[in-house]
């Protein structure tokens, strides 16, 4: 089974005053796992909810496999939804909440008994299908629901923040599992989430919407190394990117507050920009770089996590090394210029710096 | 709990009480003792006199081809009754939550009927199915004898069924939009997305998720046609023709007051009550076994 691709164009959804968004374009590819990222309240499940049909577009068309569906009702765009609360039917058992779909397809119950099993083998349900969902742990209920989207074998799975309310462990059983699924049954995937570990370890693709626009739609490394804004380089990592607001006049960088940098790039006149670096680029004890205040120390066994203050401004670095370090200590904070990524400090968007034939 | 804190000394919230049980006491209380007193004697018809008779009454009721004629009627009565109400009402509420924008509207005029005392609404049907003026004077006046409740026993029934369900519509349809509204919307949205149509998710979904409160409504309806259906026989066919429409209810009335059989009316009164009894520790043992099954 292949996917299908997804276009939706110009859409525009508002409740009352509220503009959830405004003449959004956004392109799933067939057969990707694409996850749509962001803060809650950013439209982000609206917008699942519109491809799925559950919500009506103000403006705007949605089209899948290249026929529009905007006018169509959920029941006829050939999609299969897993929910937050996985909204799993209680008066049935996990066999009949599985075999609904089908049966309202109108499959014989042969093939529906097979399919049936199929599901329940790949998730581990066997067990399970005669109970009823209130008969289930969270983890058992959200392979049901996985199972239910999965054994109508549609082209497009759409995903609702289905792990949040999972515990930690589960969350990354499920995270393996639905990488795993994907890669076999290859369907067009949307999964929405607020949660950037997720985005960064199941997506092919990451759209990051922020207020109903498009921040970044790319991979997640290239989210990860190469954030378009500000806002998308705070958003993903954990701790997220460093931002530091400095001056930036010939190959030299003033970081307010603070210490001066070297960049391998240089400008002809001063201009005030922000710099973002990762924390675990940040290098601990250089020889070369900005005097910091260590403020507090967070070790976690595999890699320290170090709170650090350049005048105001904070800067967290990650460490493996062992050098003990004490509060209101000094340090000395190397930026390797490769890890520096650039904005403008006017509206946080990214400035591609071009030199030596090769972007920064 | 501090039930008793606010009140020093145990008859200030007697005291605040006294007027409500009082009137309980009076109206409720005290007839039905009456009764359970009077099933045991032979009364006189102004009840005056009495001497005990025992379970007589009781045994007179029970070999009387009339009382089980009345049981039969009141059985066709609730049954059709309660049906048609929770049908009709079922099928109201889930046009209104099926259209969101209009429904609003709908809702509010679907239960203000519930504001309109029995007999009252009797009277009015009483006129609108009279067999010489109105739509069904028309009707008749095209088809001779097309509408005769006051000789056709089934005419009869149906147009006081008819009014029943009219009086009882209103609040089932109340308790069944709310049932409605209380079910999460992720469970219609995955039955749409599974490819249900409305009609289908009512079927599947709806219906068995509401359940408890069709049940409820289904009890309360039936109490109310065995108990509450006085008003609507009395302006209607006053329980004809030929005791068709008379229904416990109506017979217990008609024994005690026009027949002056206060004894036999009172071990009627006495056997309704044991019916509706019945039906409330039905609902009872039934509503415990729900919550215990979703606990």
């Amino acid at each position: 089974m292949s996917g299908t691709a997804i276009q939706v164009r110009g859409l525009s959804k508002r409740f009352g005053q509220r503009t959830i968004m405004d003449q959004l374009d956004i392109d799933f590819a067939a057969g990707q796992f694409t996850v749509v990222l962001g803060p809650s309240g950013c439209g982000k499940s609206t917008l699942l909810r519109v491809i799925a049909g559950l919500e009506e577009a103000d403006q705007g068309t949605v089209s899948i496999g290249g026929v529009d569906v905007t006018r169509t009702p959920p029941q006829s765009r050939g999609c299969a939804m897993v929910f937050q609360n996985y909204a799993l039917y209680p008066h049935m058992s996990v066999r009949d909440n599985i075999g609904y779909a089908l049966k309202l397809a109108g499959l014989e119950r042969a093939e529906r008994e097979r399919r049936i099993g199929e599901a329940a083998e790949l998730l581990g349900l066997r067990d399970l299908l005669e109970r009823k969902p209130a008969q289930l742990s969270g983890g058992q209920r959200q392979r049901v629901a996985i199972g239910r989207a999965i054994a109508r074998r549609q082209r497009v799975l759409l995903f609702d923040e289905p792990l949040s309310n999972l515990d930690a462990k589960l969350r990354h059983e499920m995270r393996m599992e639905l990488r795993r699924l994907h890669n076999e049954i290859g369907a067009t995937t949307i999964f929405v989430t607020h949660d950037q570990v997720e985005a960064m370890t199941l997506a092919d693709r990451v759209v990051l919407l922020n207020q109903g626009q498009v921040e970044q739609a790319d991979t997640p490394m290239a989210l990860y190394h190469r954030p378009r804004s500000i806002f998308v380089a705070g958003f993903i990592g954990t701790p997220p990117m460093n931002v530091l607001t400095a001056t930036h006049a010939g190959e030299d960088v003033a970081i307010d507050g603070g210490g001066t940098l070297r960049a391998n790039v240089r400008t002809d006149k001063p201009t005030a920009v922000k710099i973002g670096i990762r924390p675990e680029a940040v290098e601990l004890g250089a020889t070369d770089g900005v005097a910091a205040k260590v403020e507090a120390v967070e070790d976690l066994g595999s890699h320290r996590v170090i709170y650090t203050r350049i005048g105001q401004q904070p800067v967290l670095a990650i460490d493996h090394g062992r050098r003990a370090l004490i509060p209101n200590e000094t340090v000395c904070l190397g930026f390797p210029p490769q890890a520096i990524s650039w904005f403008h400090a006017a509206n946080g968007e990214r400035i591609e710096h071009t030199f030596k034939g090769r972007q920064v | 709990m501090k039930t008793s804190a606010r009140f020093h000394g145990r008859w200030t919230p007697f005291a605040l009480g006294l007027p409500q049980l009082a009137l309980i006491a009076l109206f409720f209380y005290w007839p039905t003792l009456k009764g359970l007193w009077w099933s045991f004697h032979l009364v006189c018809p102004f009840g005056h006199c009495s001497s005990f008779v025992g379970f007589d009454n009781y045994l007179r009721e029970l070999k009387d081809a009339n009382f089980y004629a009345s049981l039969f009627s009141t059985a066709v009565f609730s049954l059709f009754g309660v049906g048609a109400s929770v049908i009709v009402a079922l099928v109201l509420a889930w046009m209104v939550e099926l259209h969101q924008r209009s429904g609003r509207l709908f809702r509010y005029l679907l239960i203000w009927p519930y504001a309109v005392a029995g007999s009252v609404l009797g009277v009015i049907l009483r006129v609108a199915s009279s067999p010489s003026i109105g739509l069904m004077g028309y009707l008749n006046s095209v088809w001779p004898g097309f509408w005769q409740p006051h000789l056709n026993g089934t005419q009869a029934m149906t147009m006081v069924v008819f009014a029943f369900a009219w009086t009882q519509i209103p609040f089932d349809f109340i308790v069944l939009v709310a049932a409605l509204r209380s079910i999460p919307a992720d469970y219609m949205a995955a039955a749409a997305i599974d490819g249900a149509g409305p009609l289908r998710r009512f079927i599947d979904i709806q219906i068995p998720m509401i359940r408890p409160q069709l049940f409820f409504v289904a009890t309360m309806n039936l109490i109310d046609s065995i108990t509450n259906s006085f008003a609507i026989v009395d302006t209607m066919t006053q329980g004809g023709p030929g005791g068709a429409t008379n229904i416990l209810a109506y017979k217990i009335y008609r024994d005690g007051f026009i027949g002056l059989d206060l004894s036999g009316s009172s071990a009627l009164s006495i056997l309704l009550m044991l019916l509706v009894l019945a039906a409330s520790a039905v609902q009872f043992v039934v509503f415990e076994r729900q919550a215990k099954r979703e606990a």
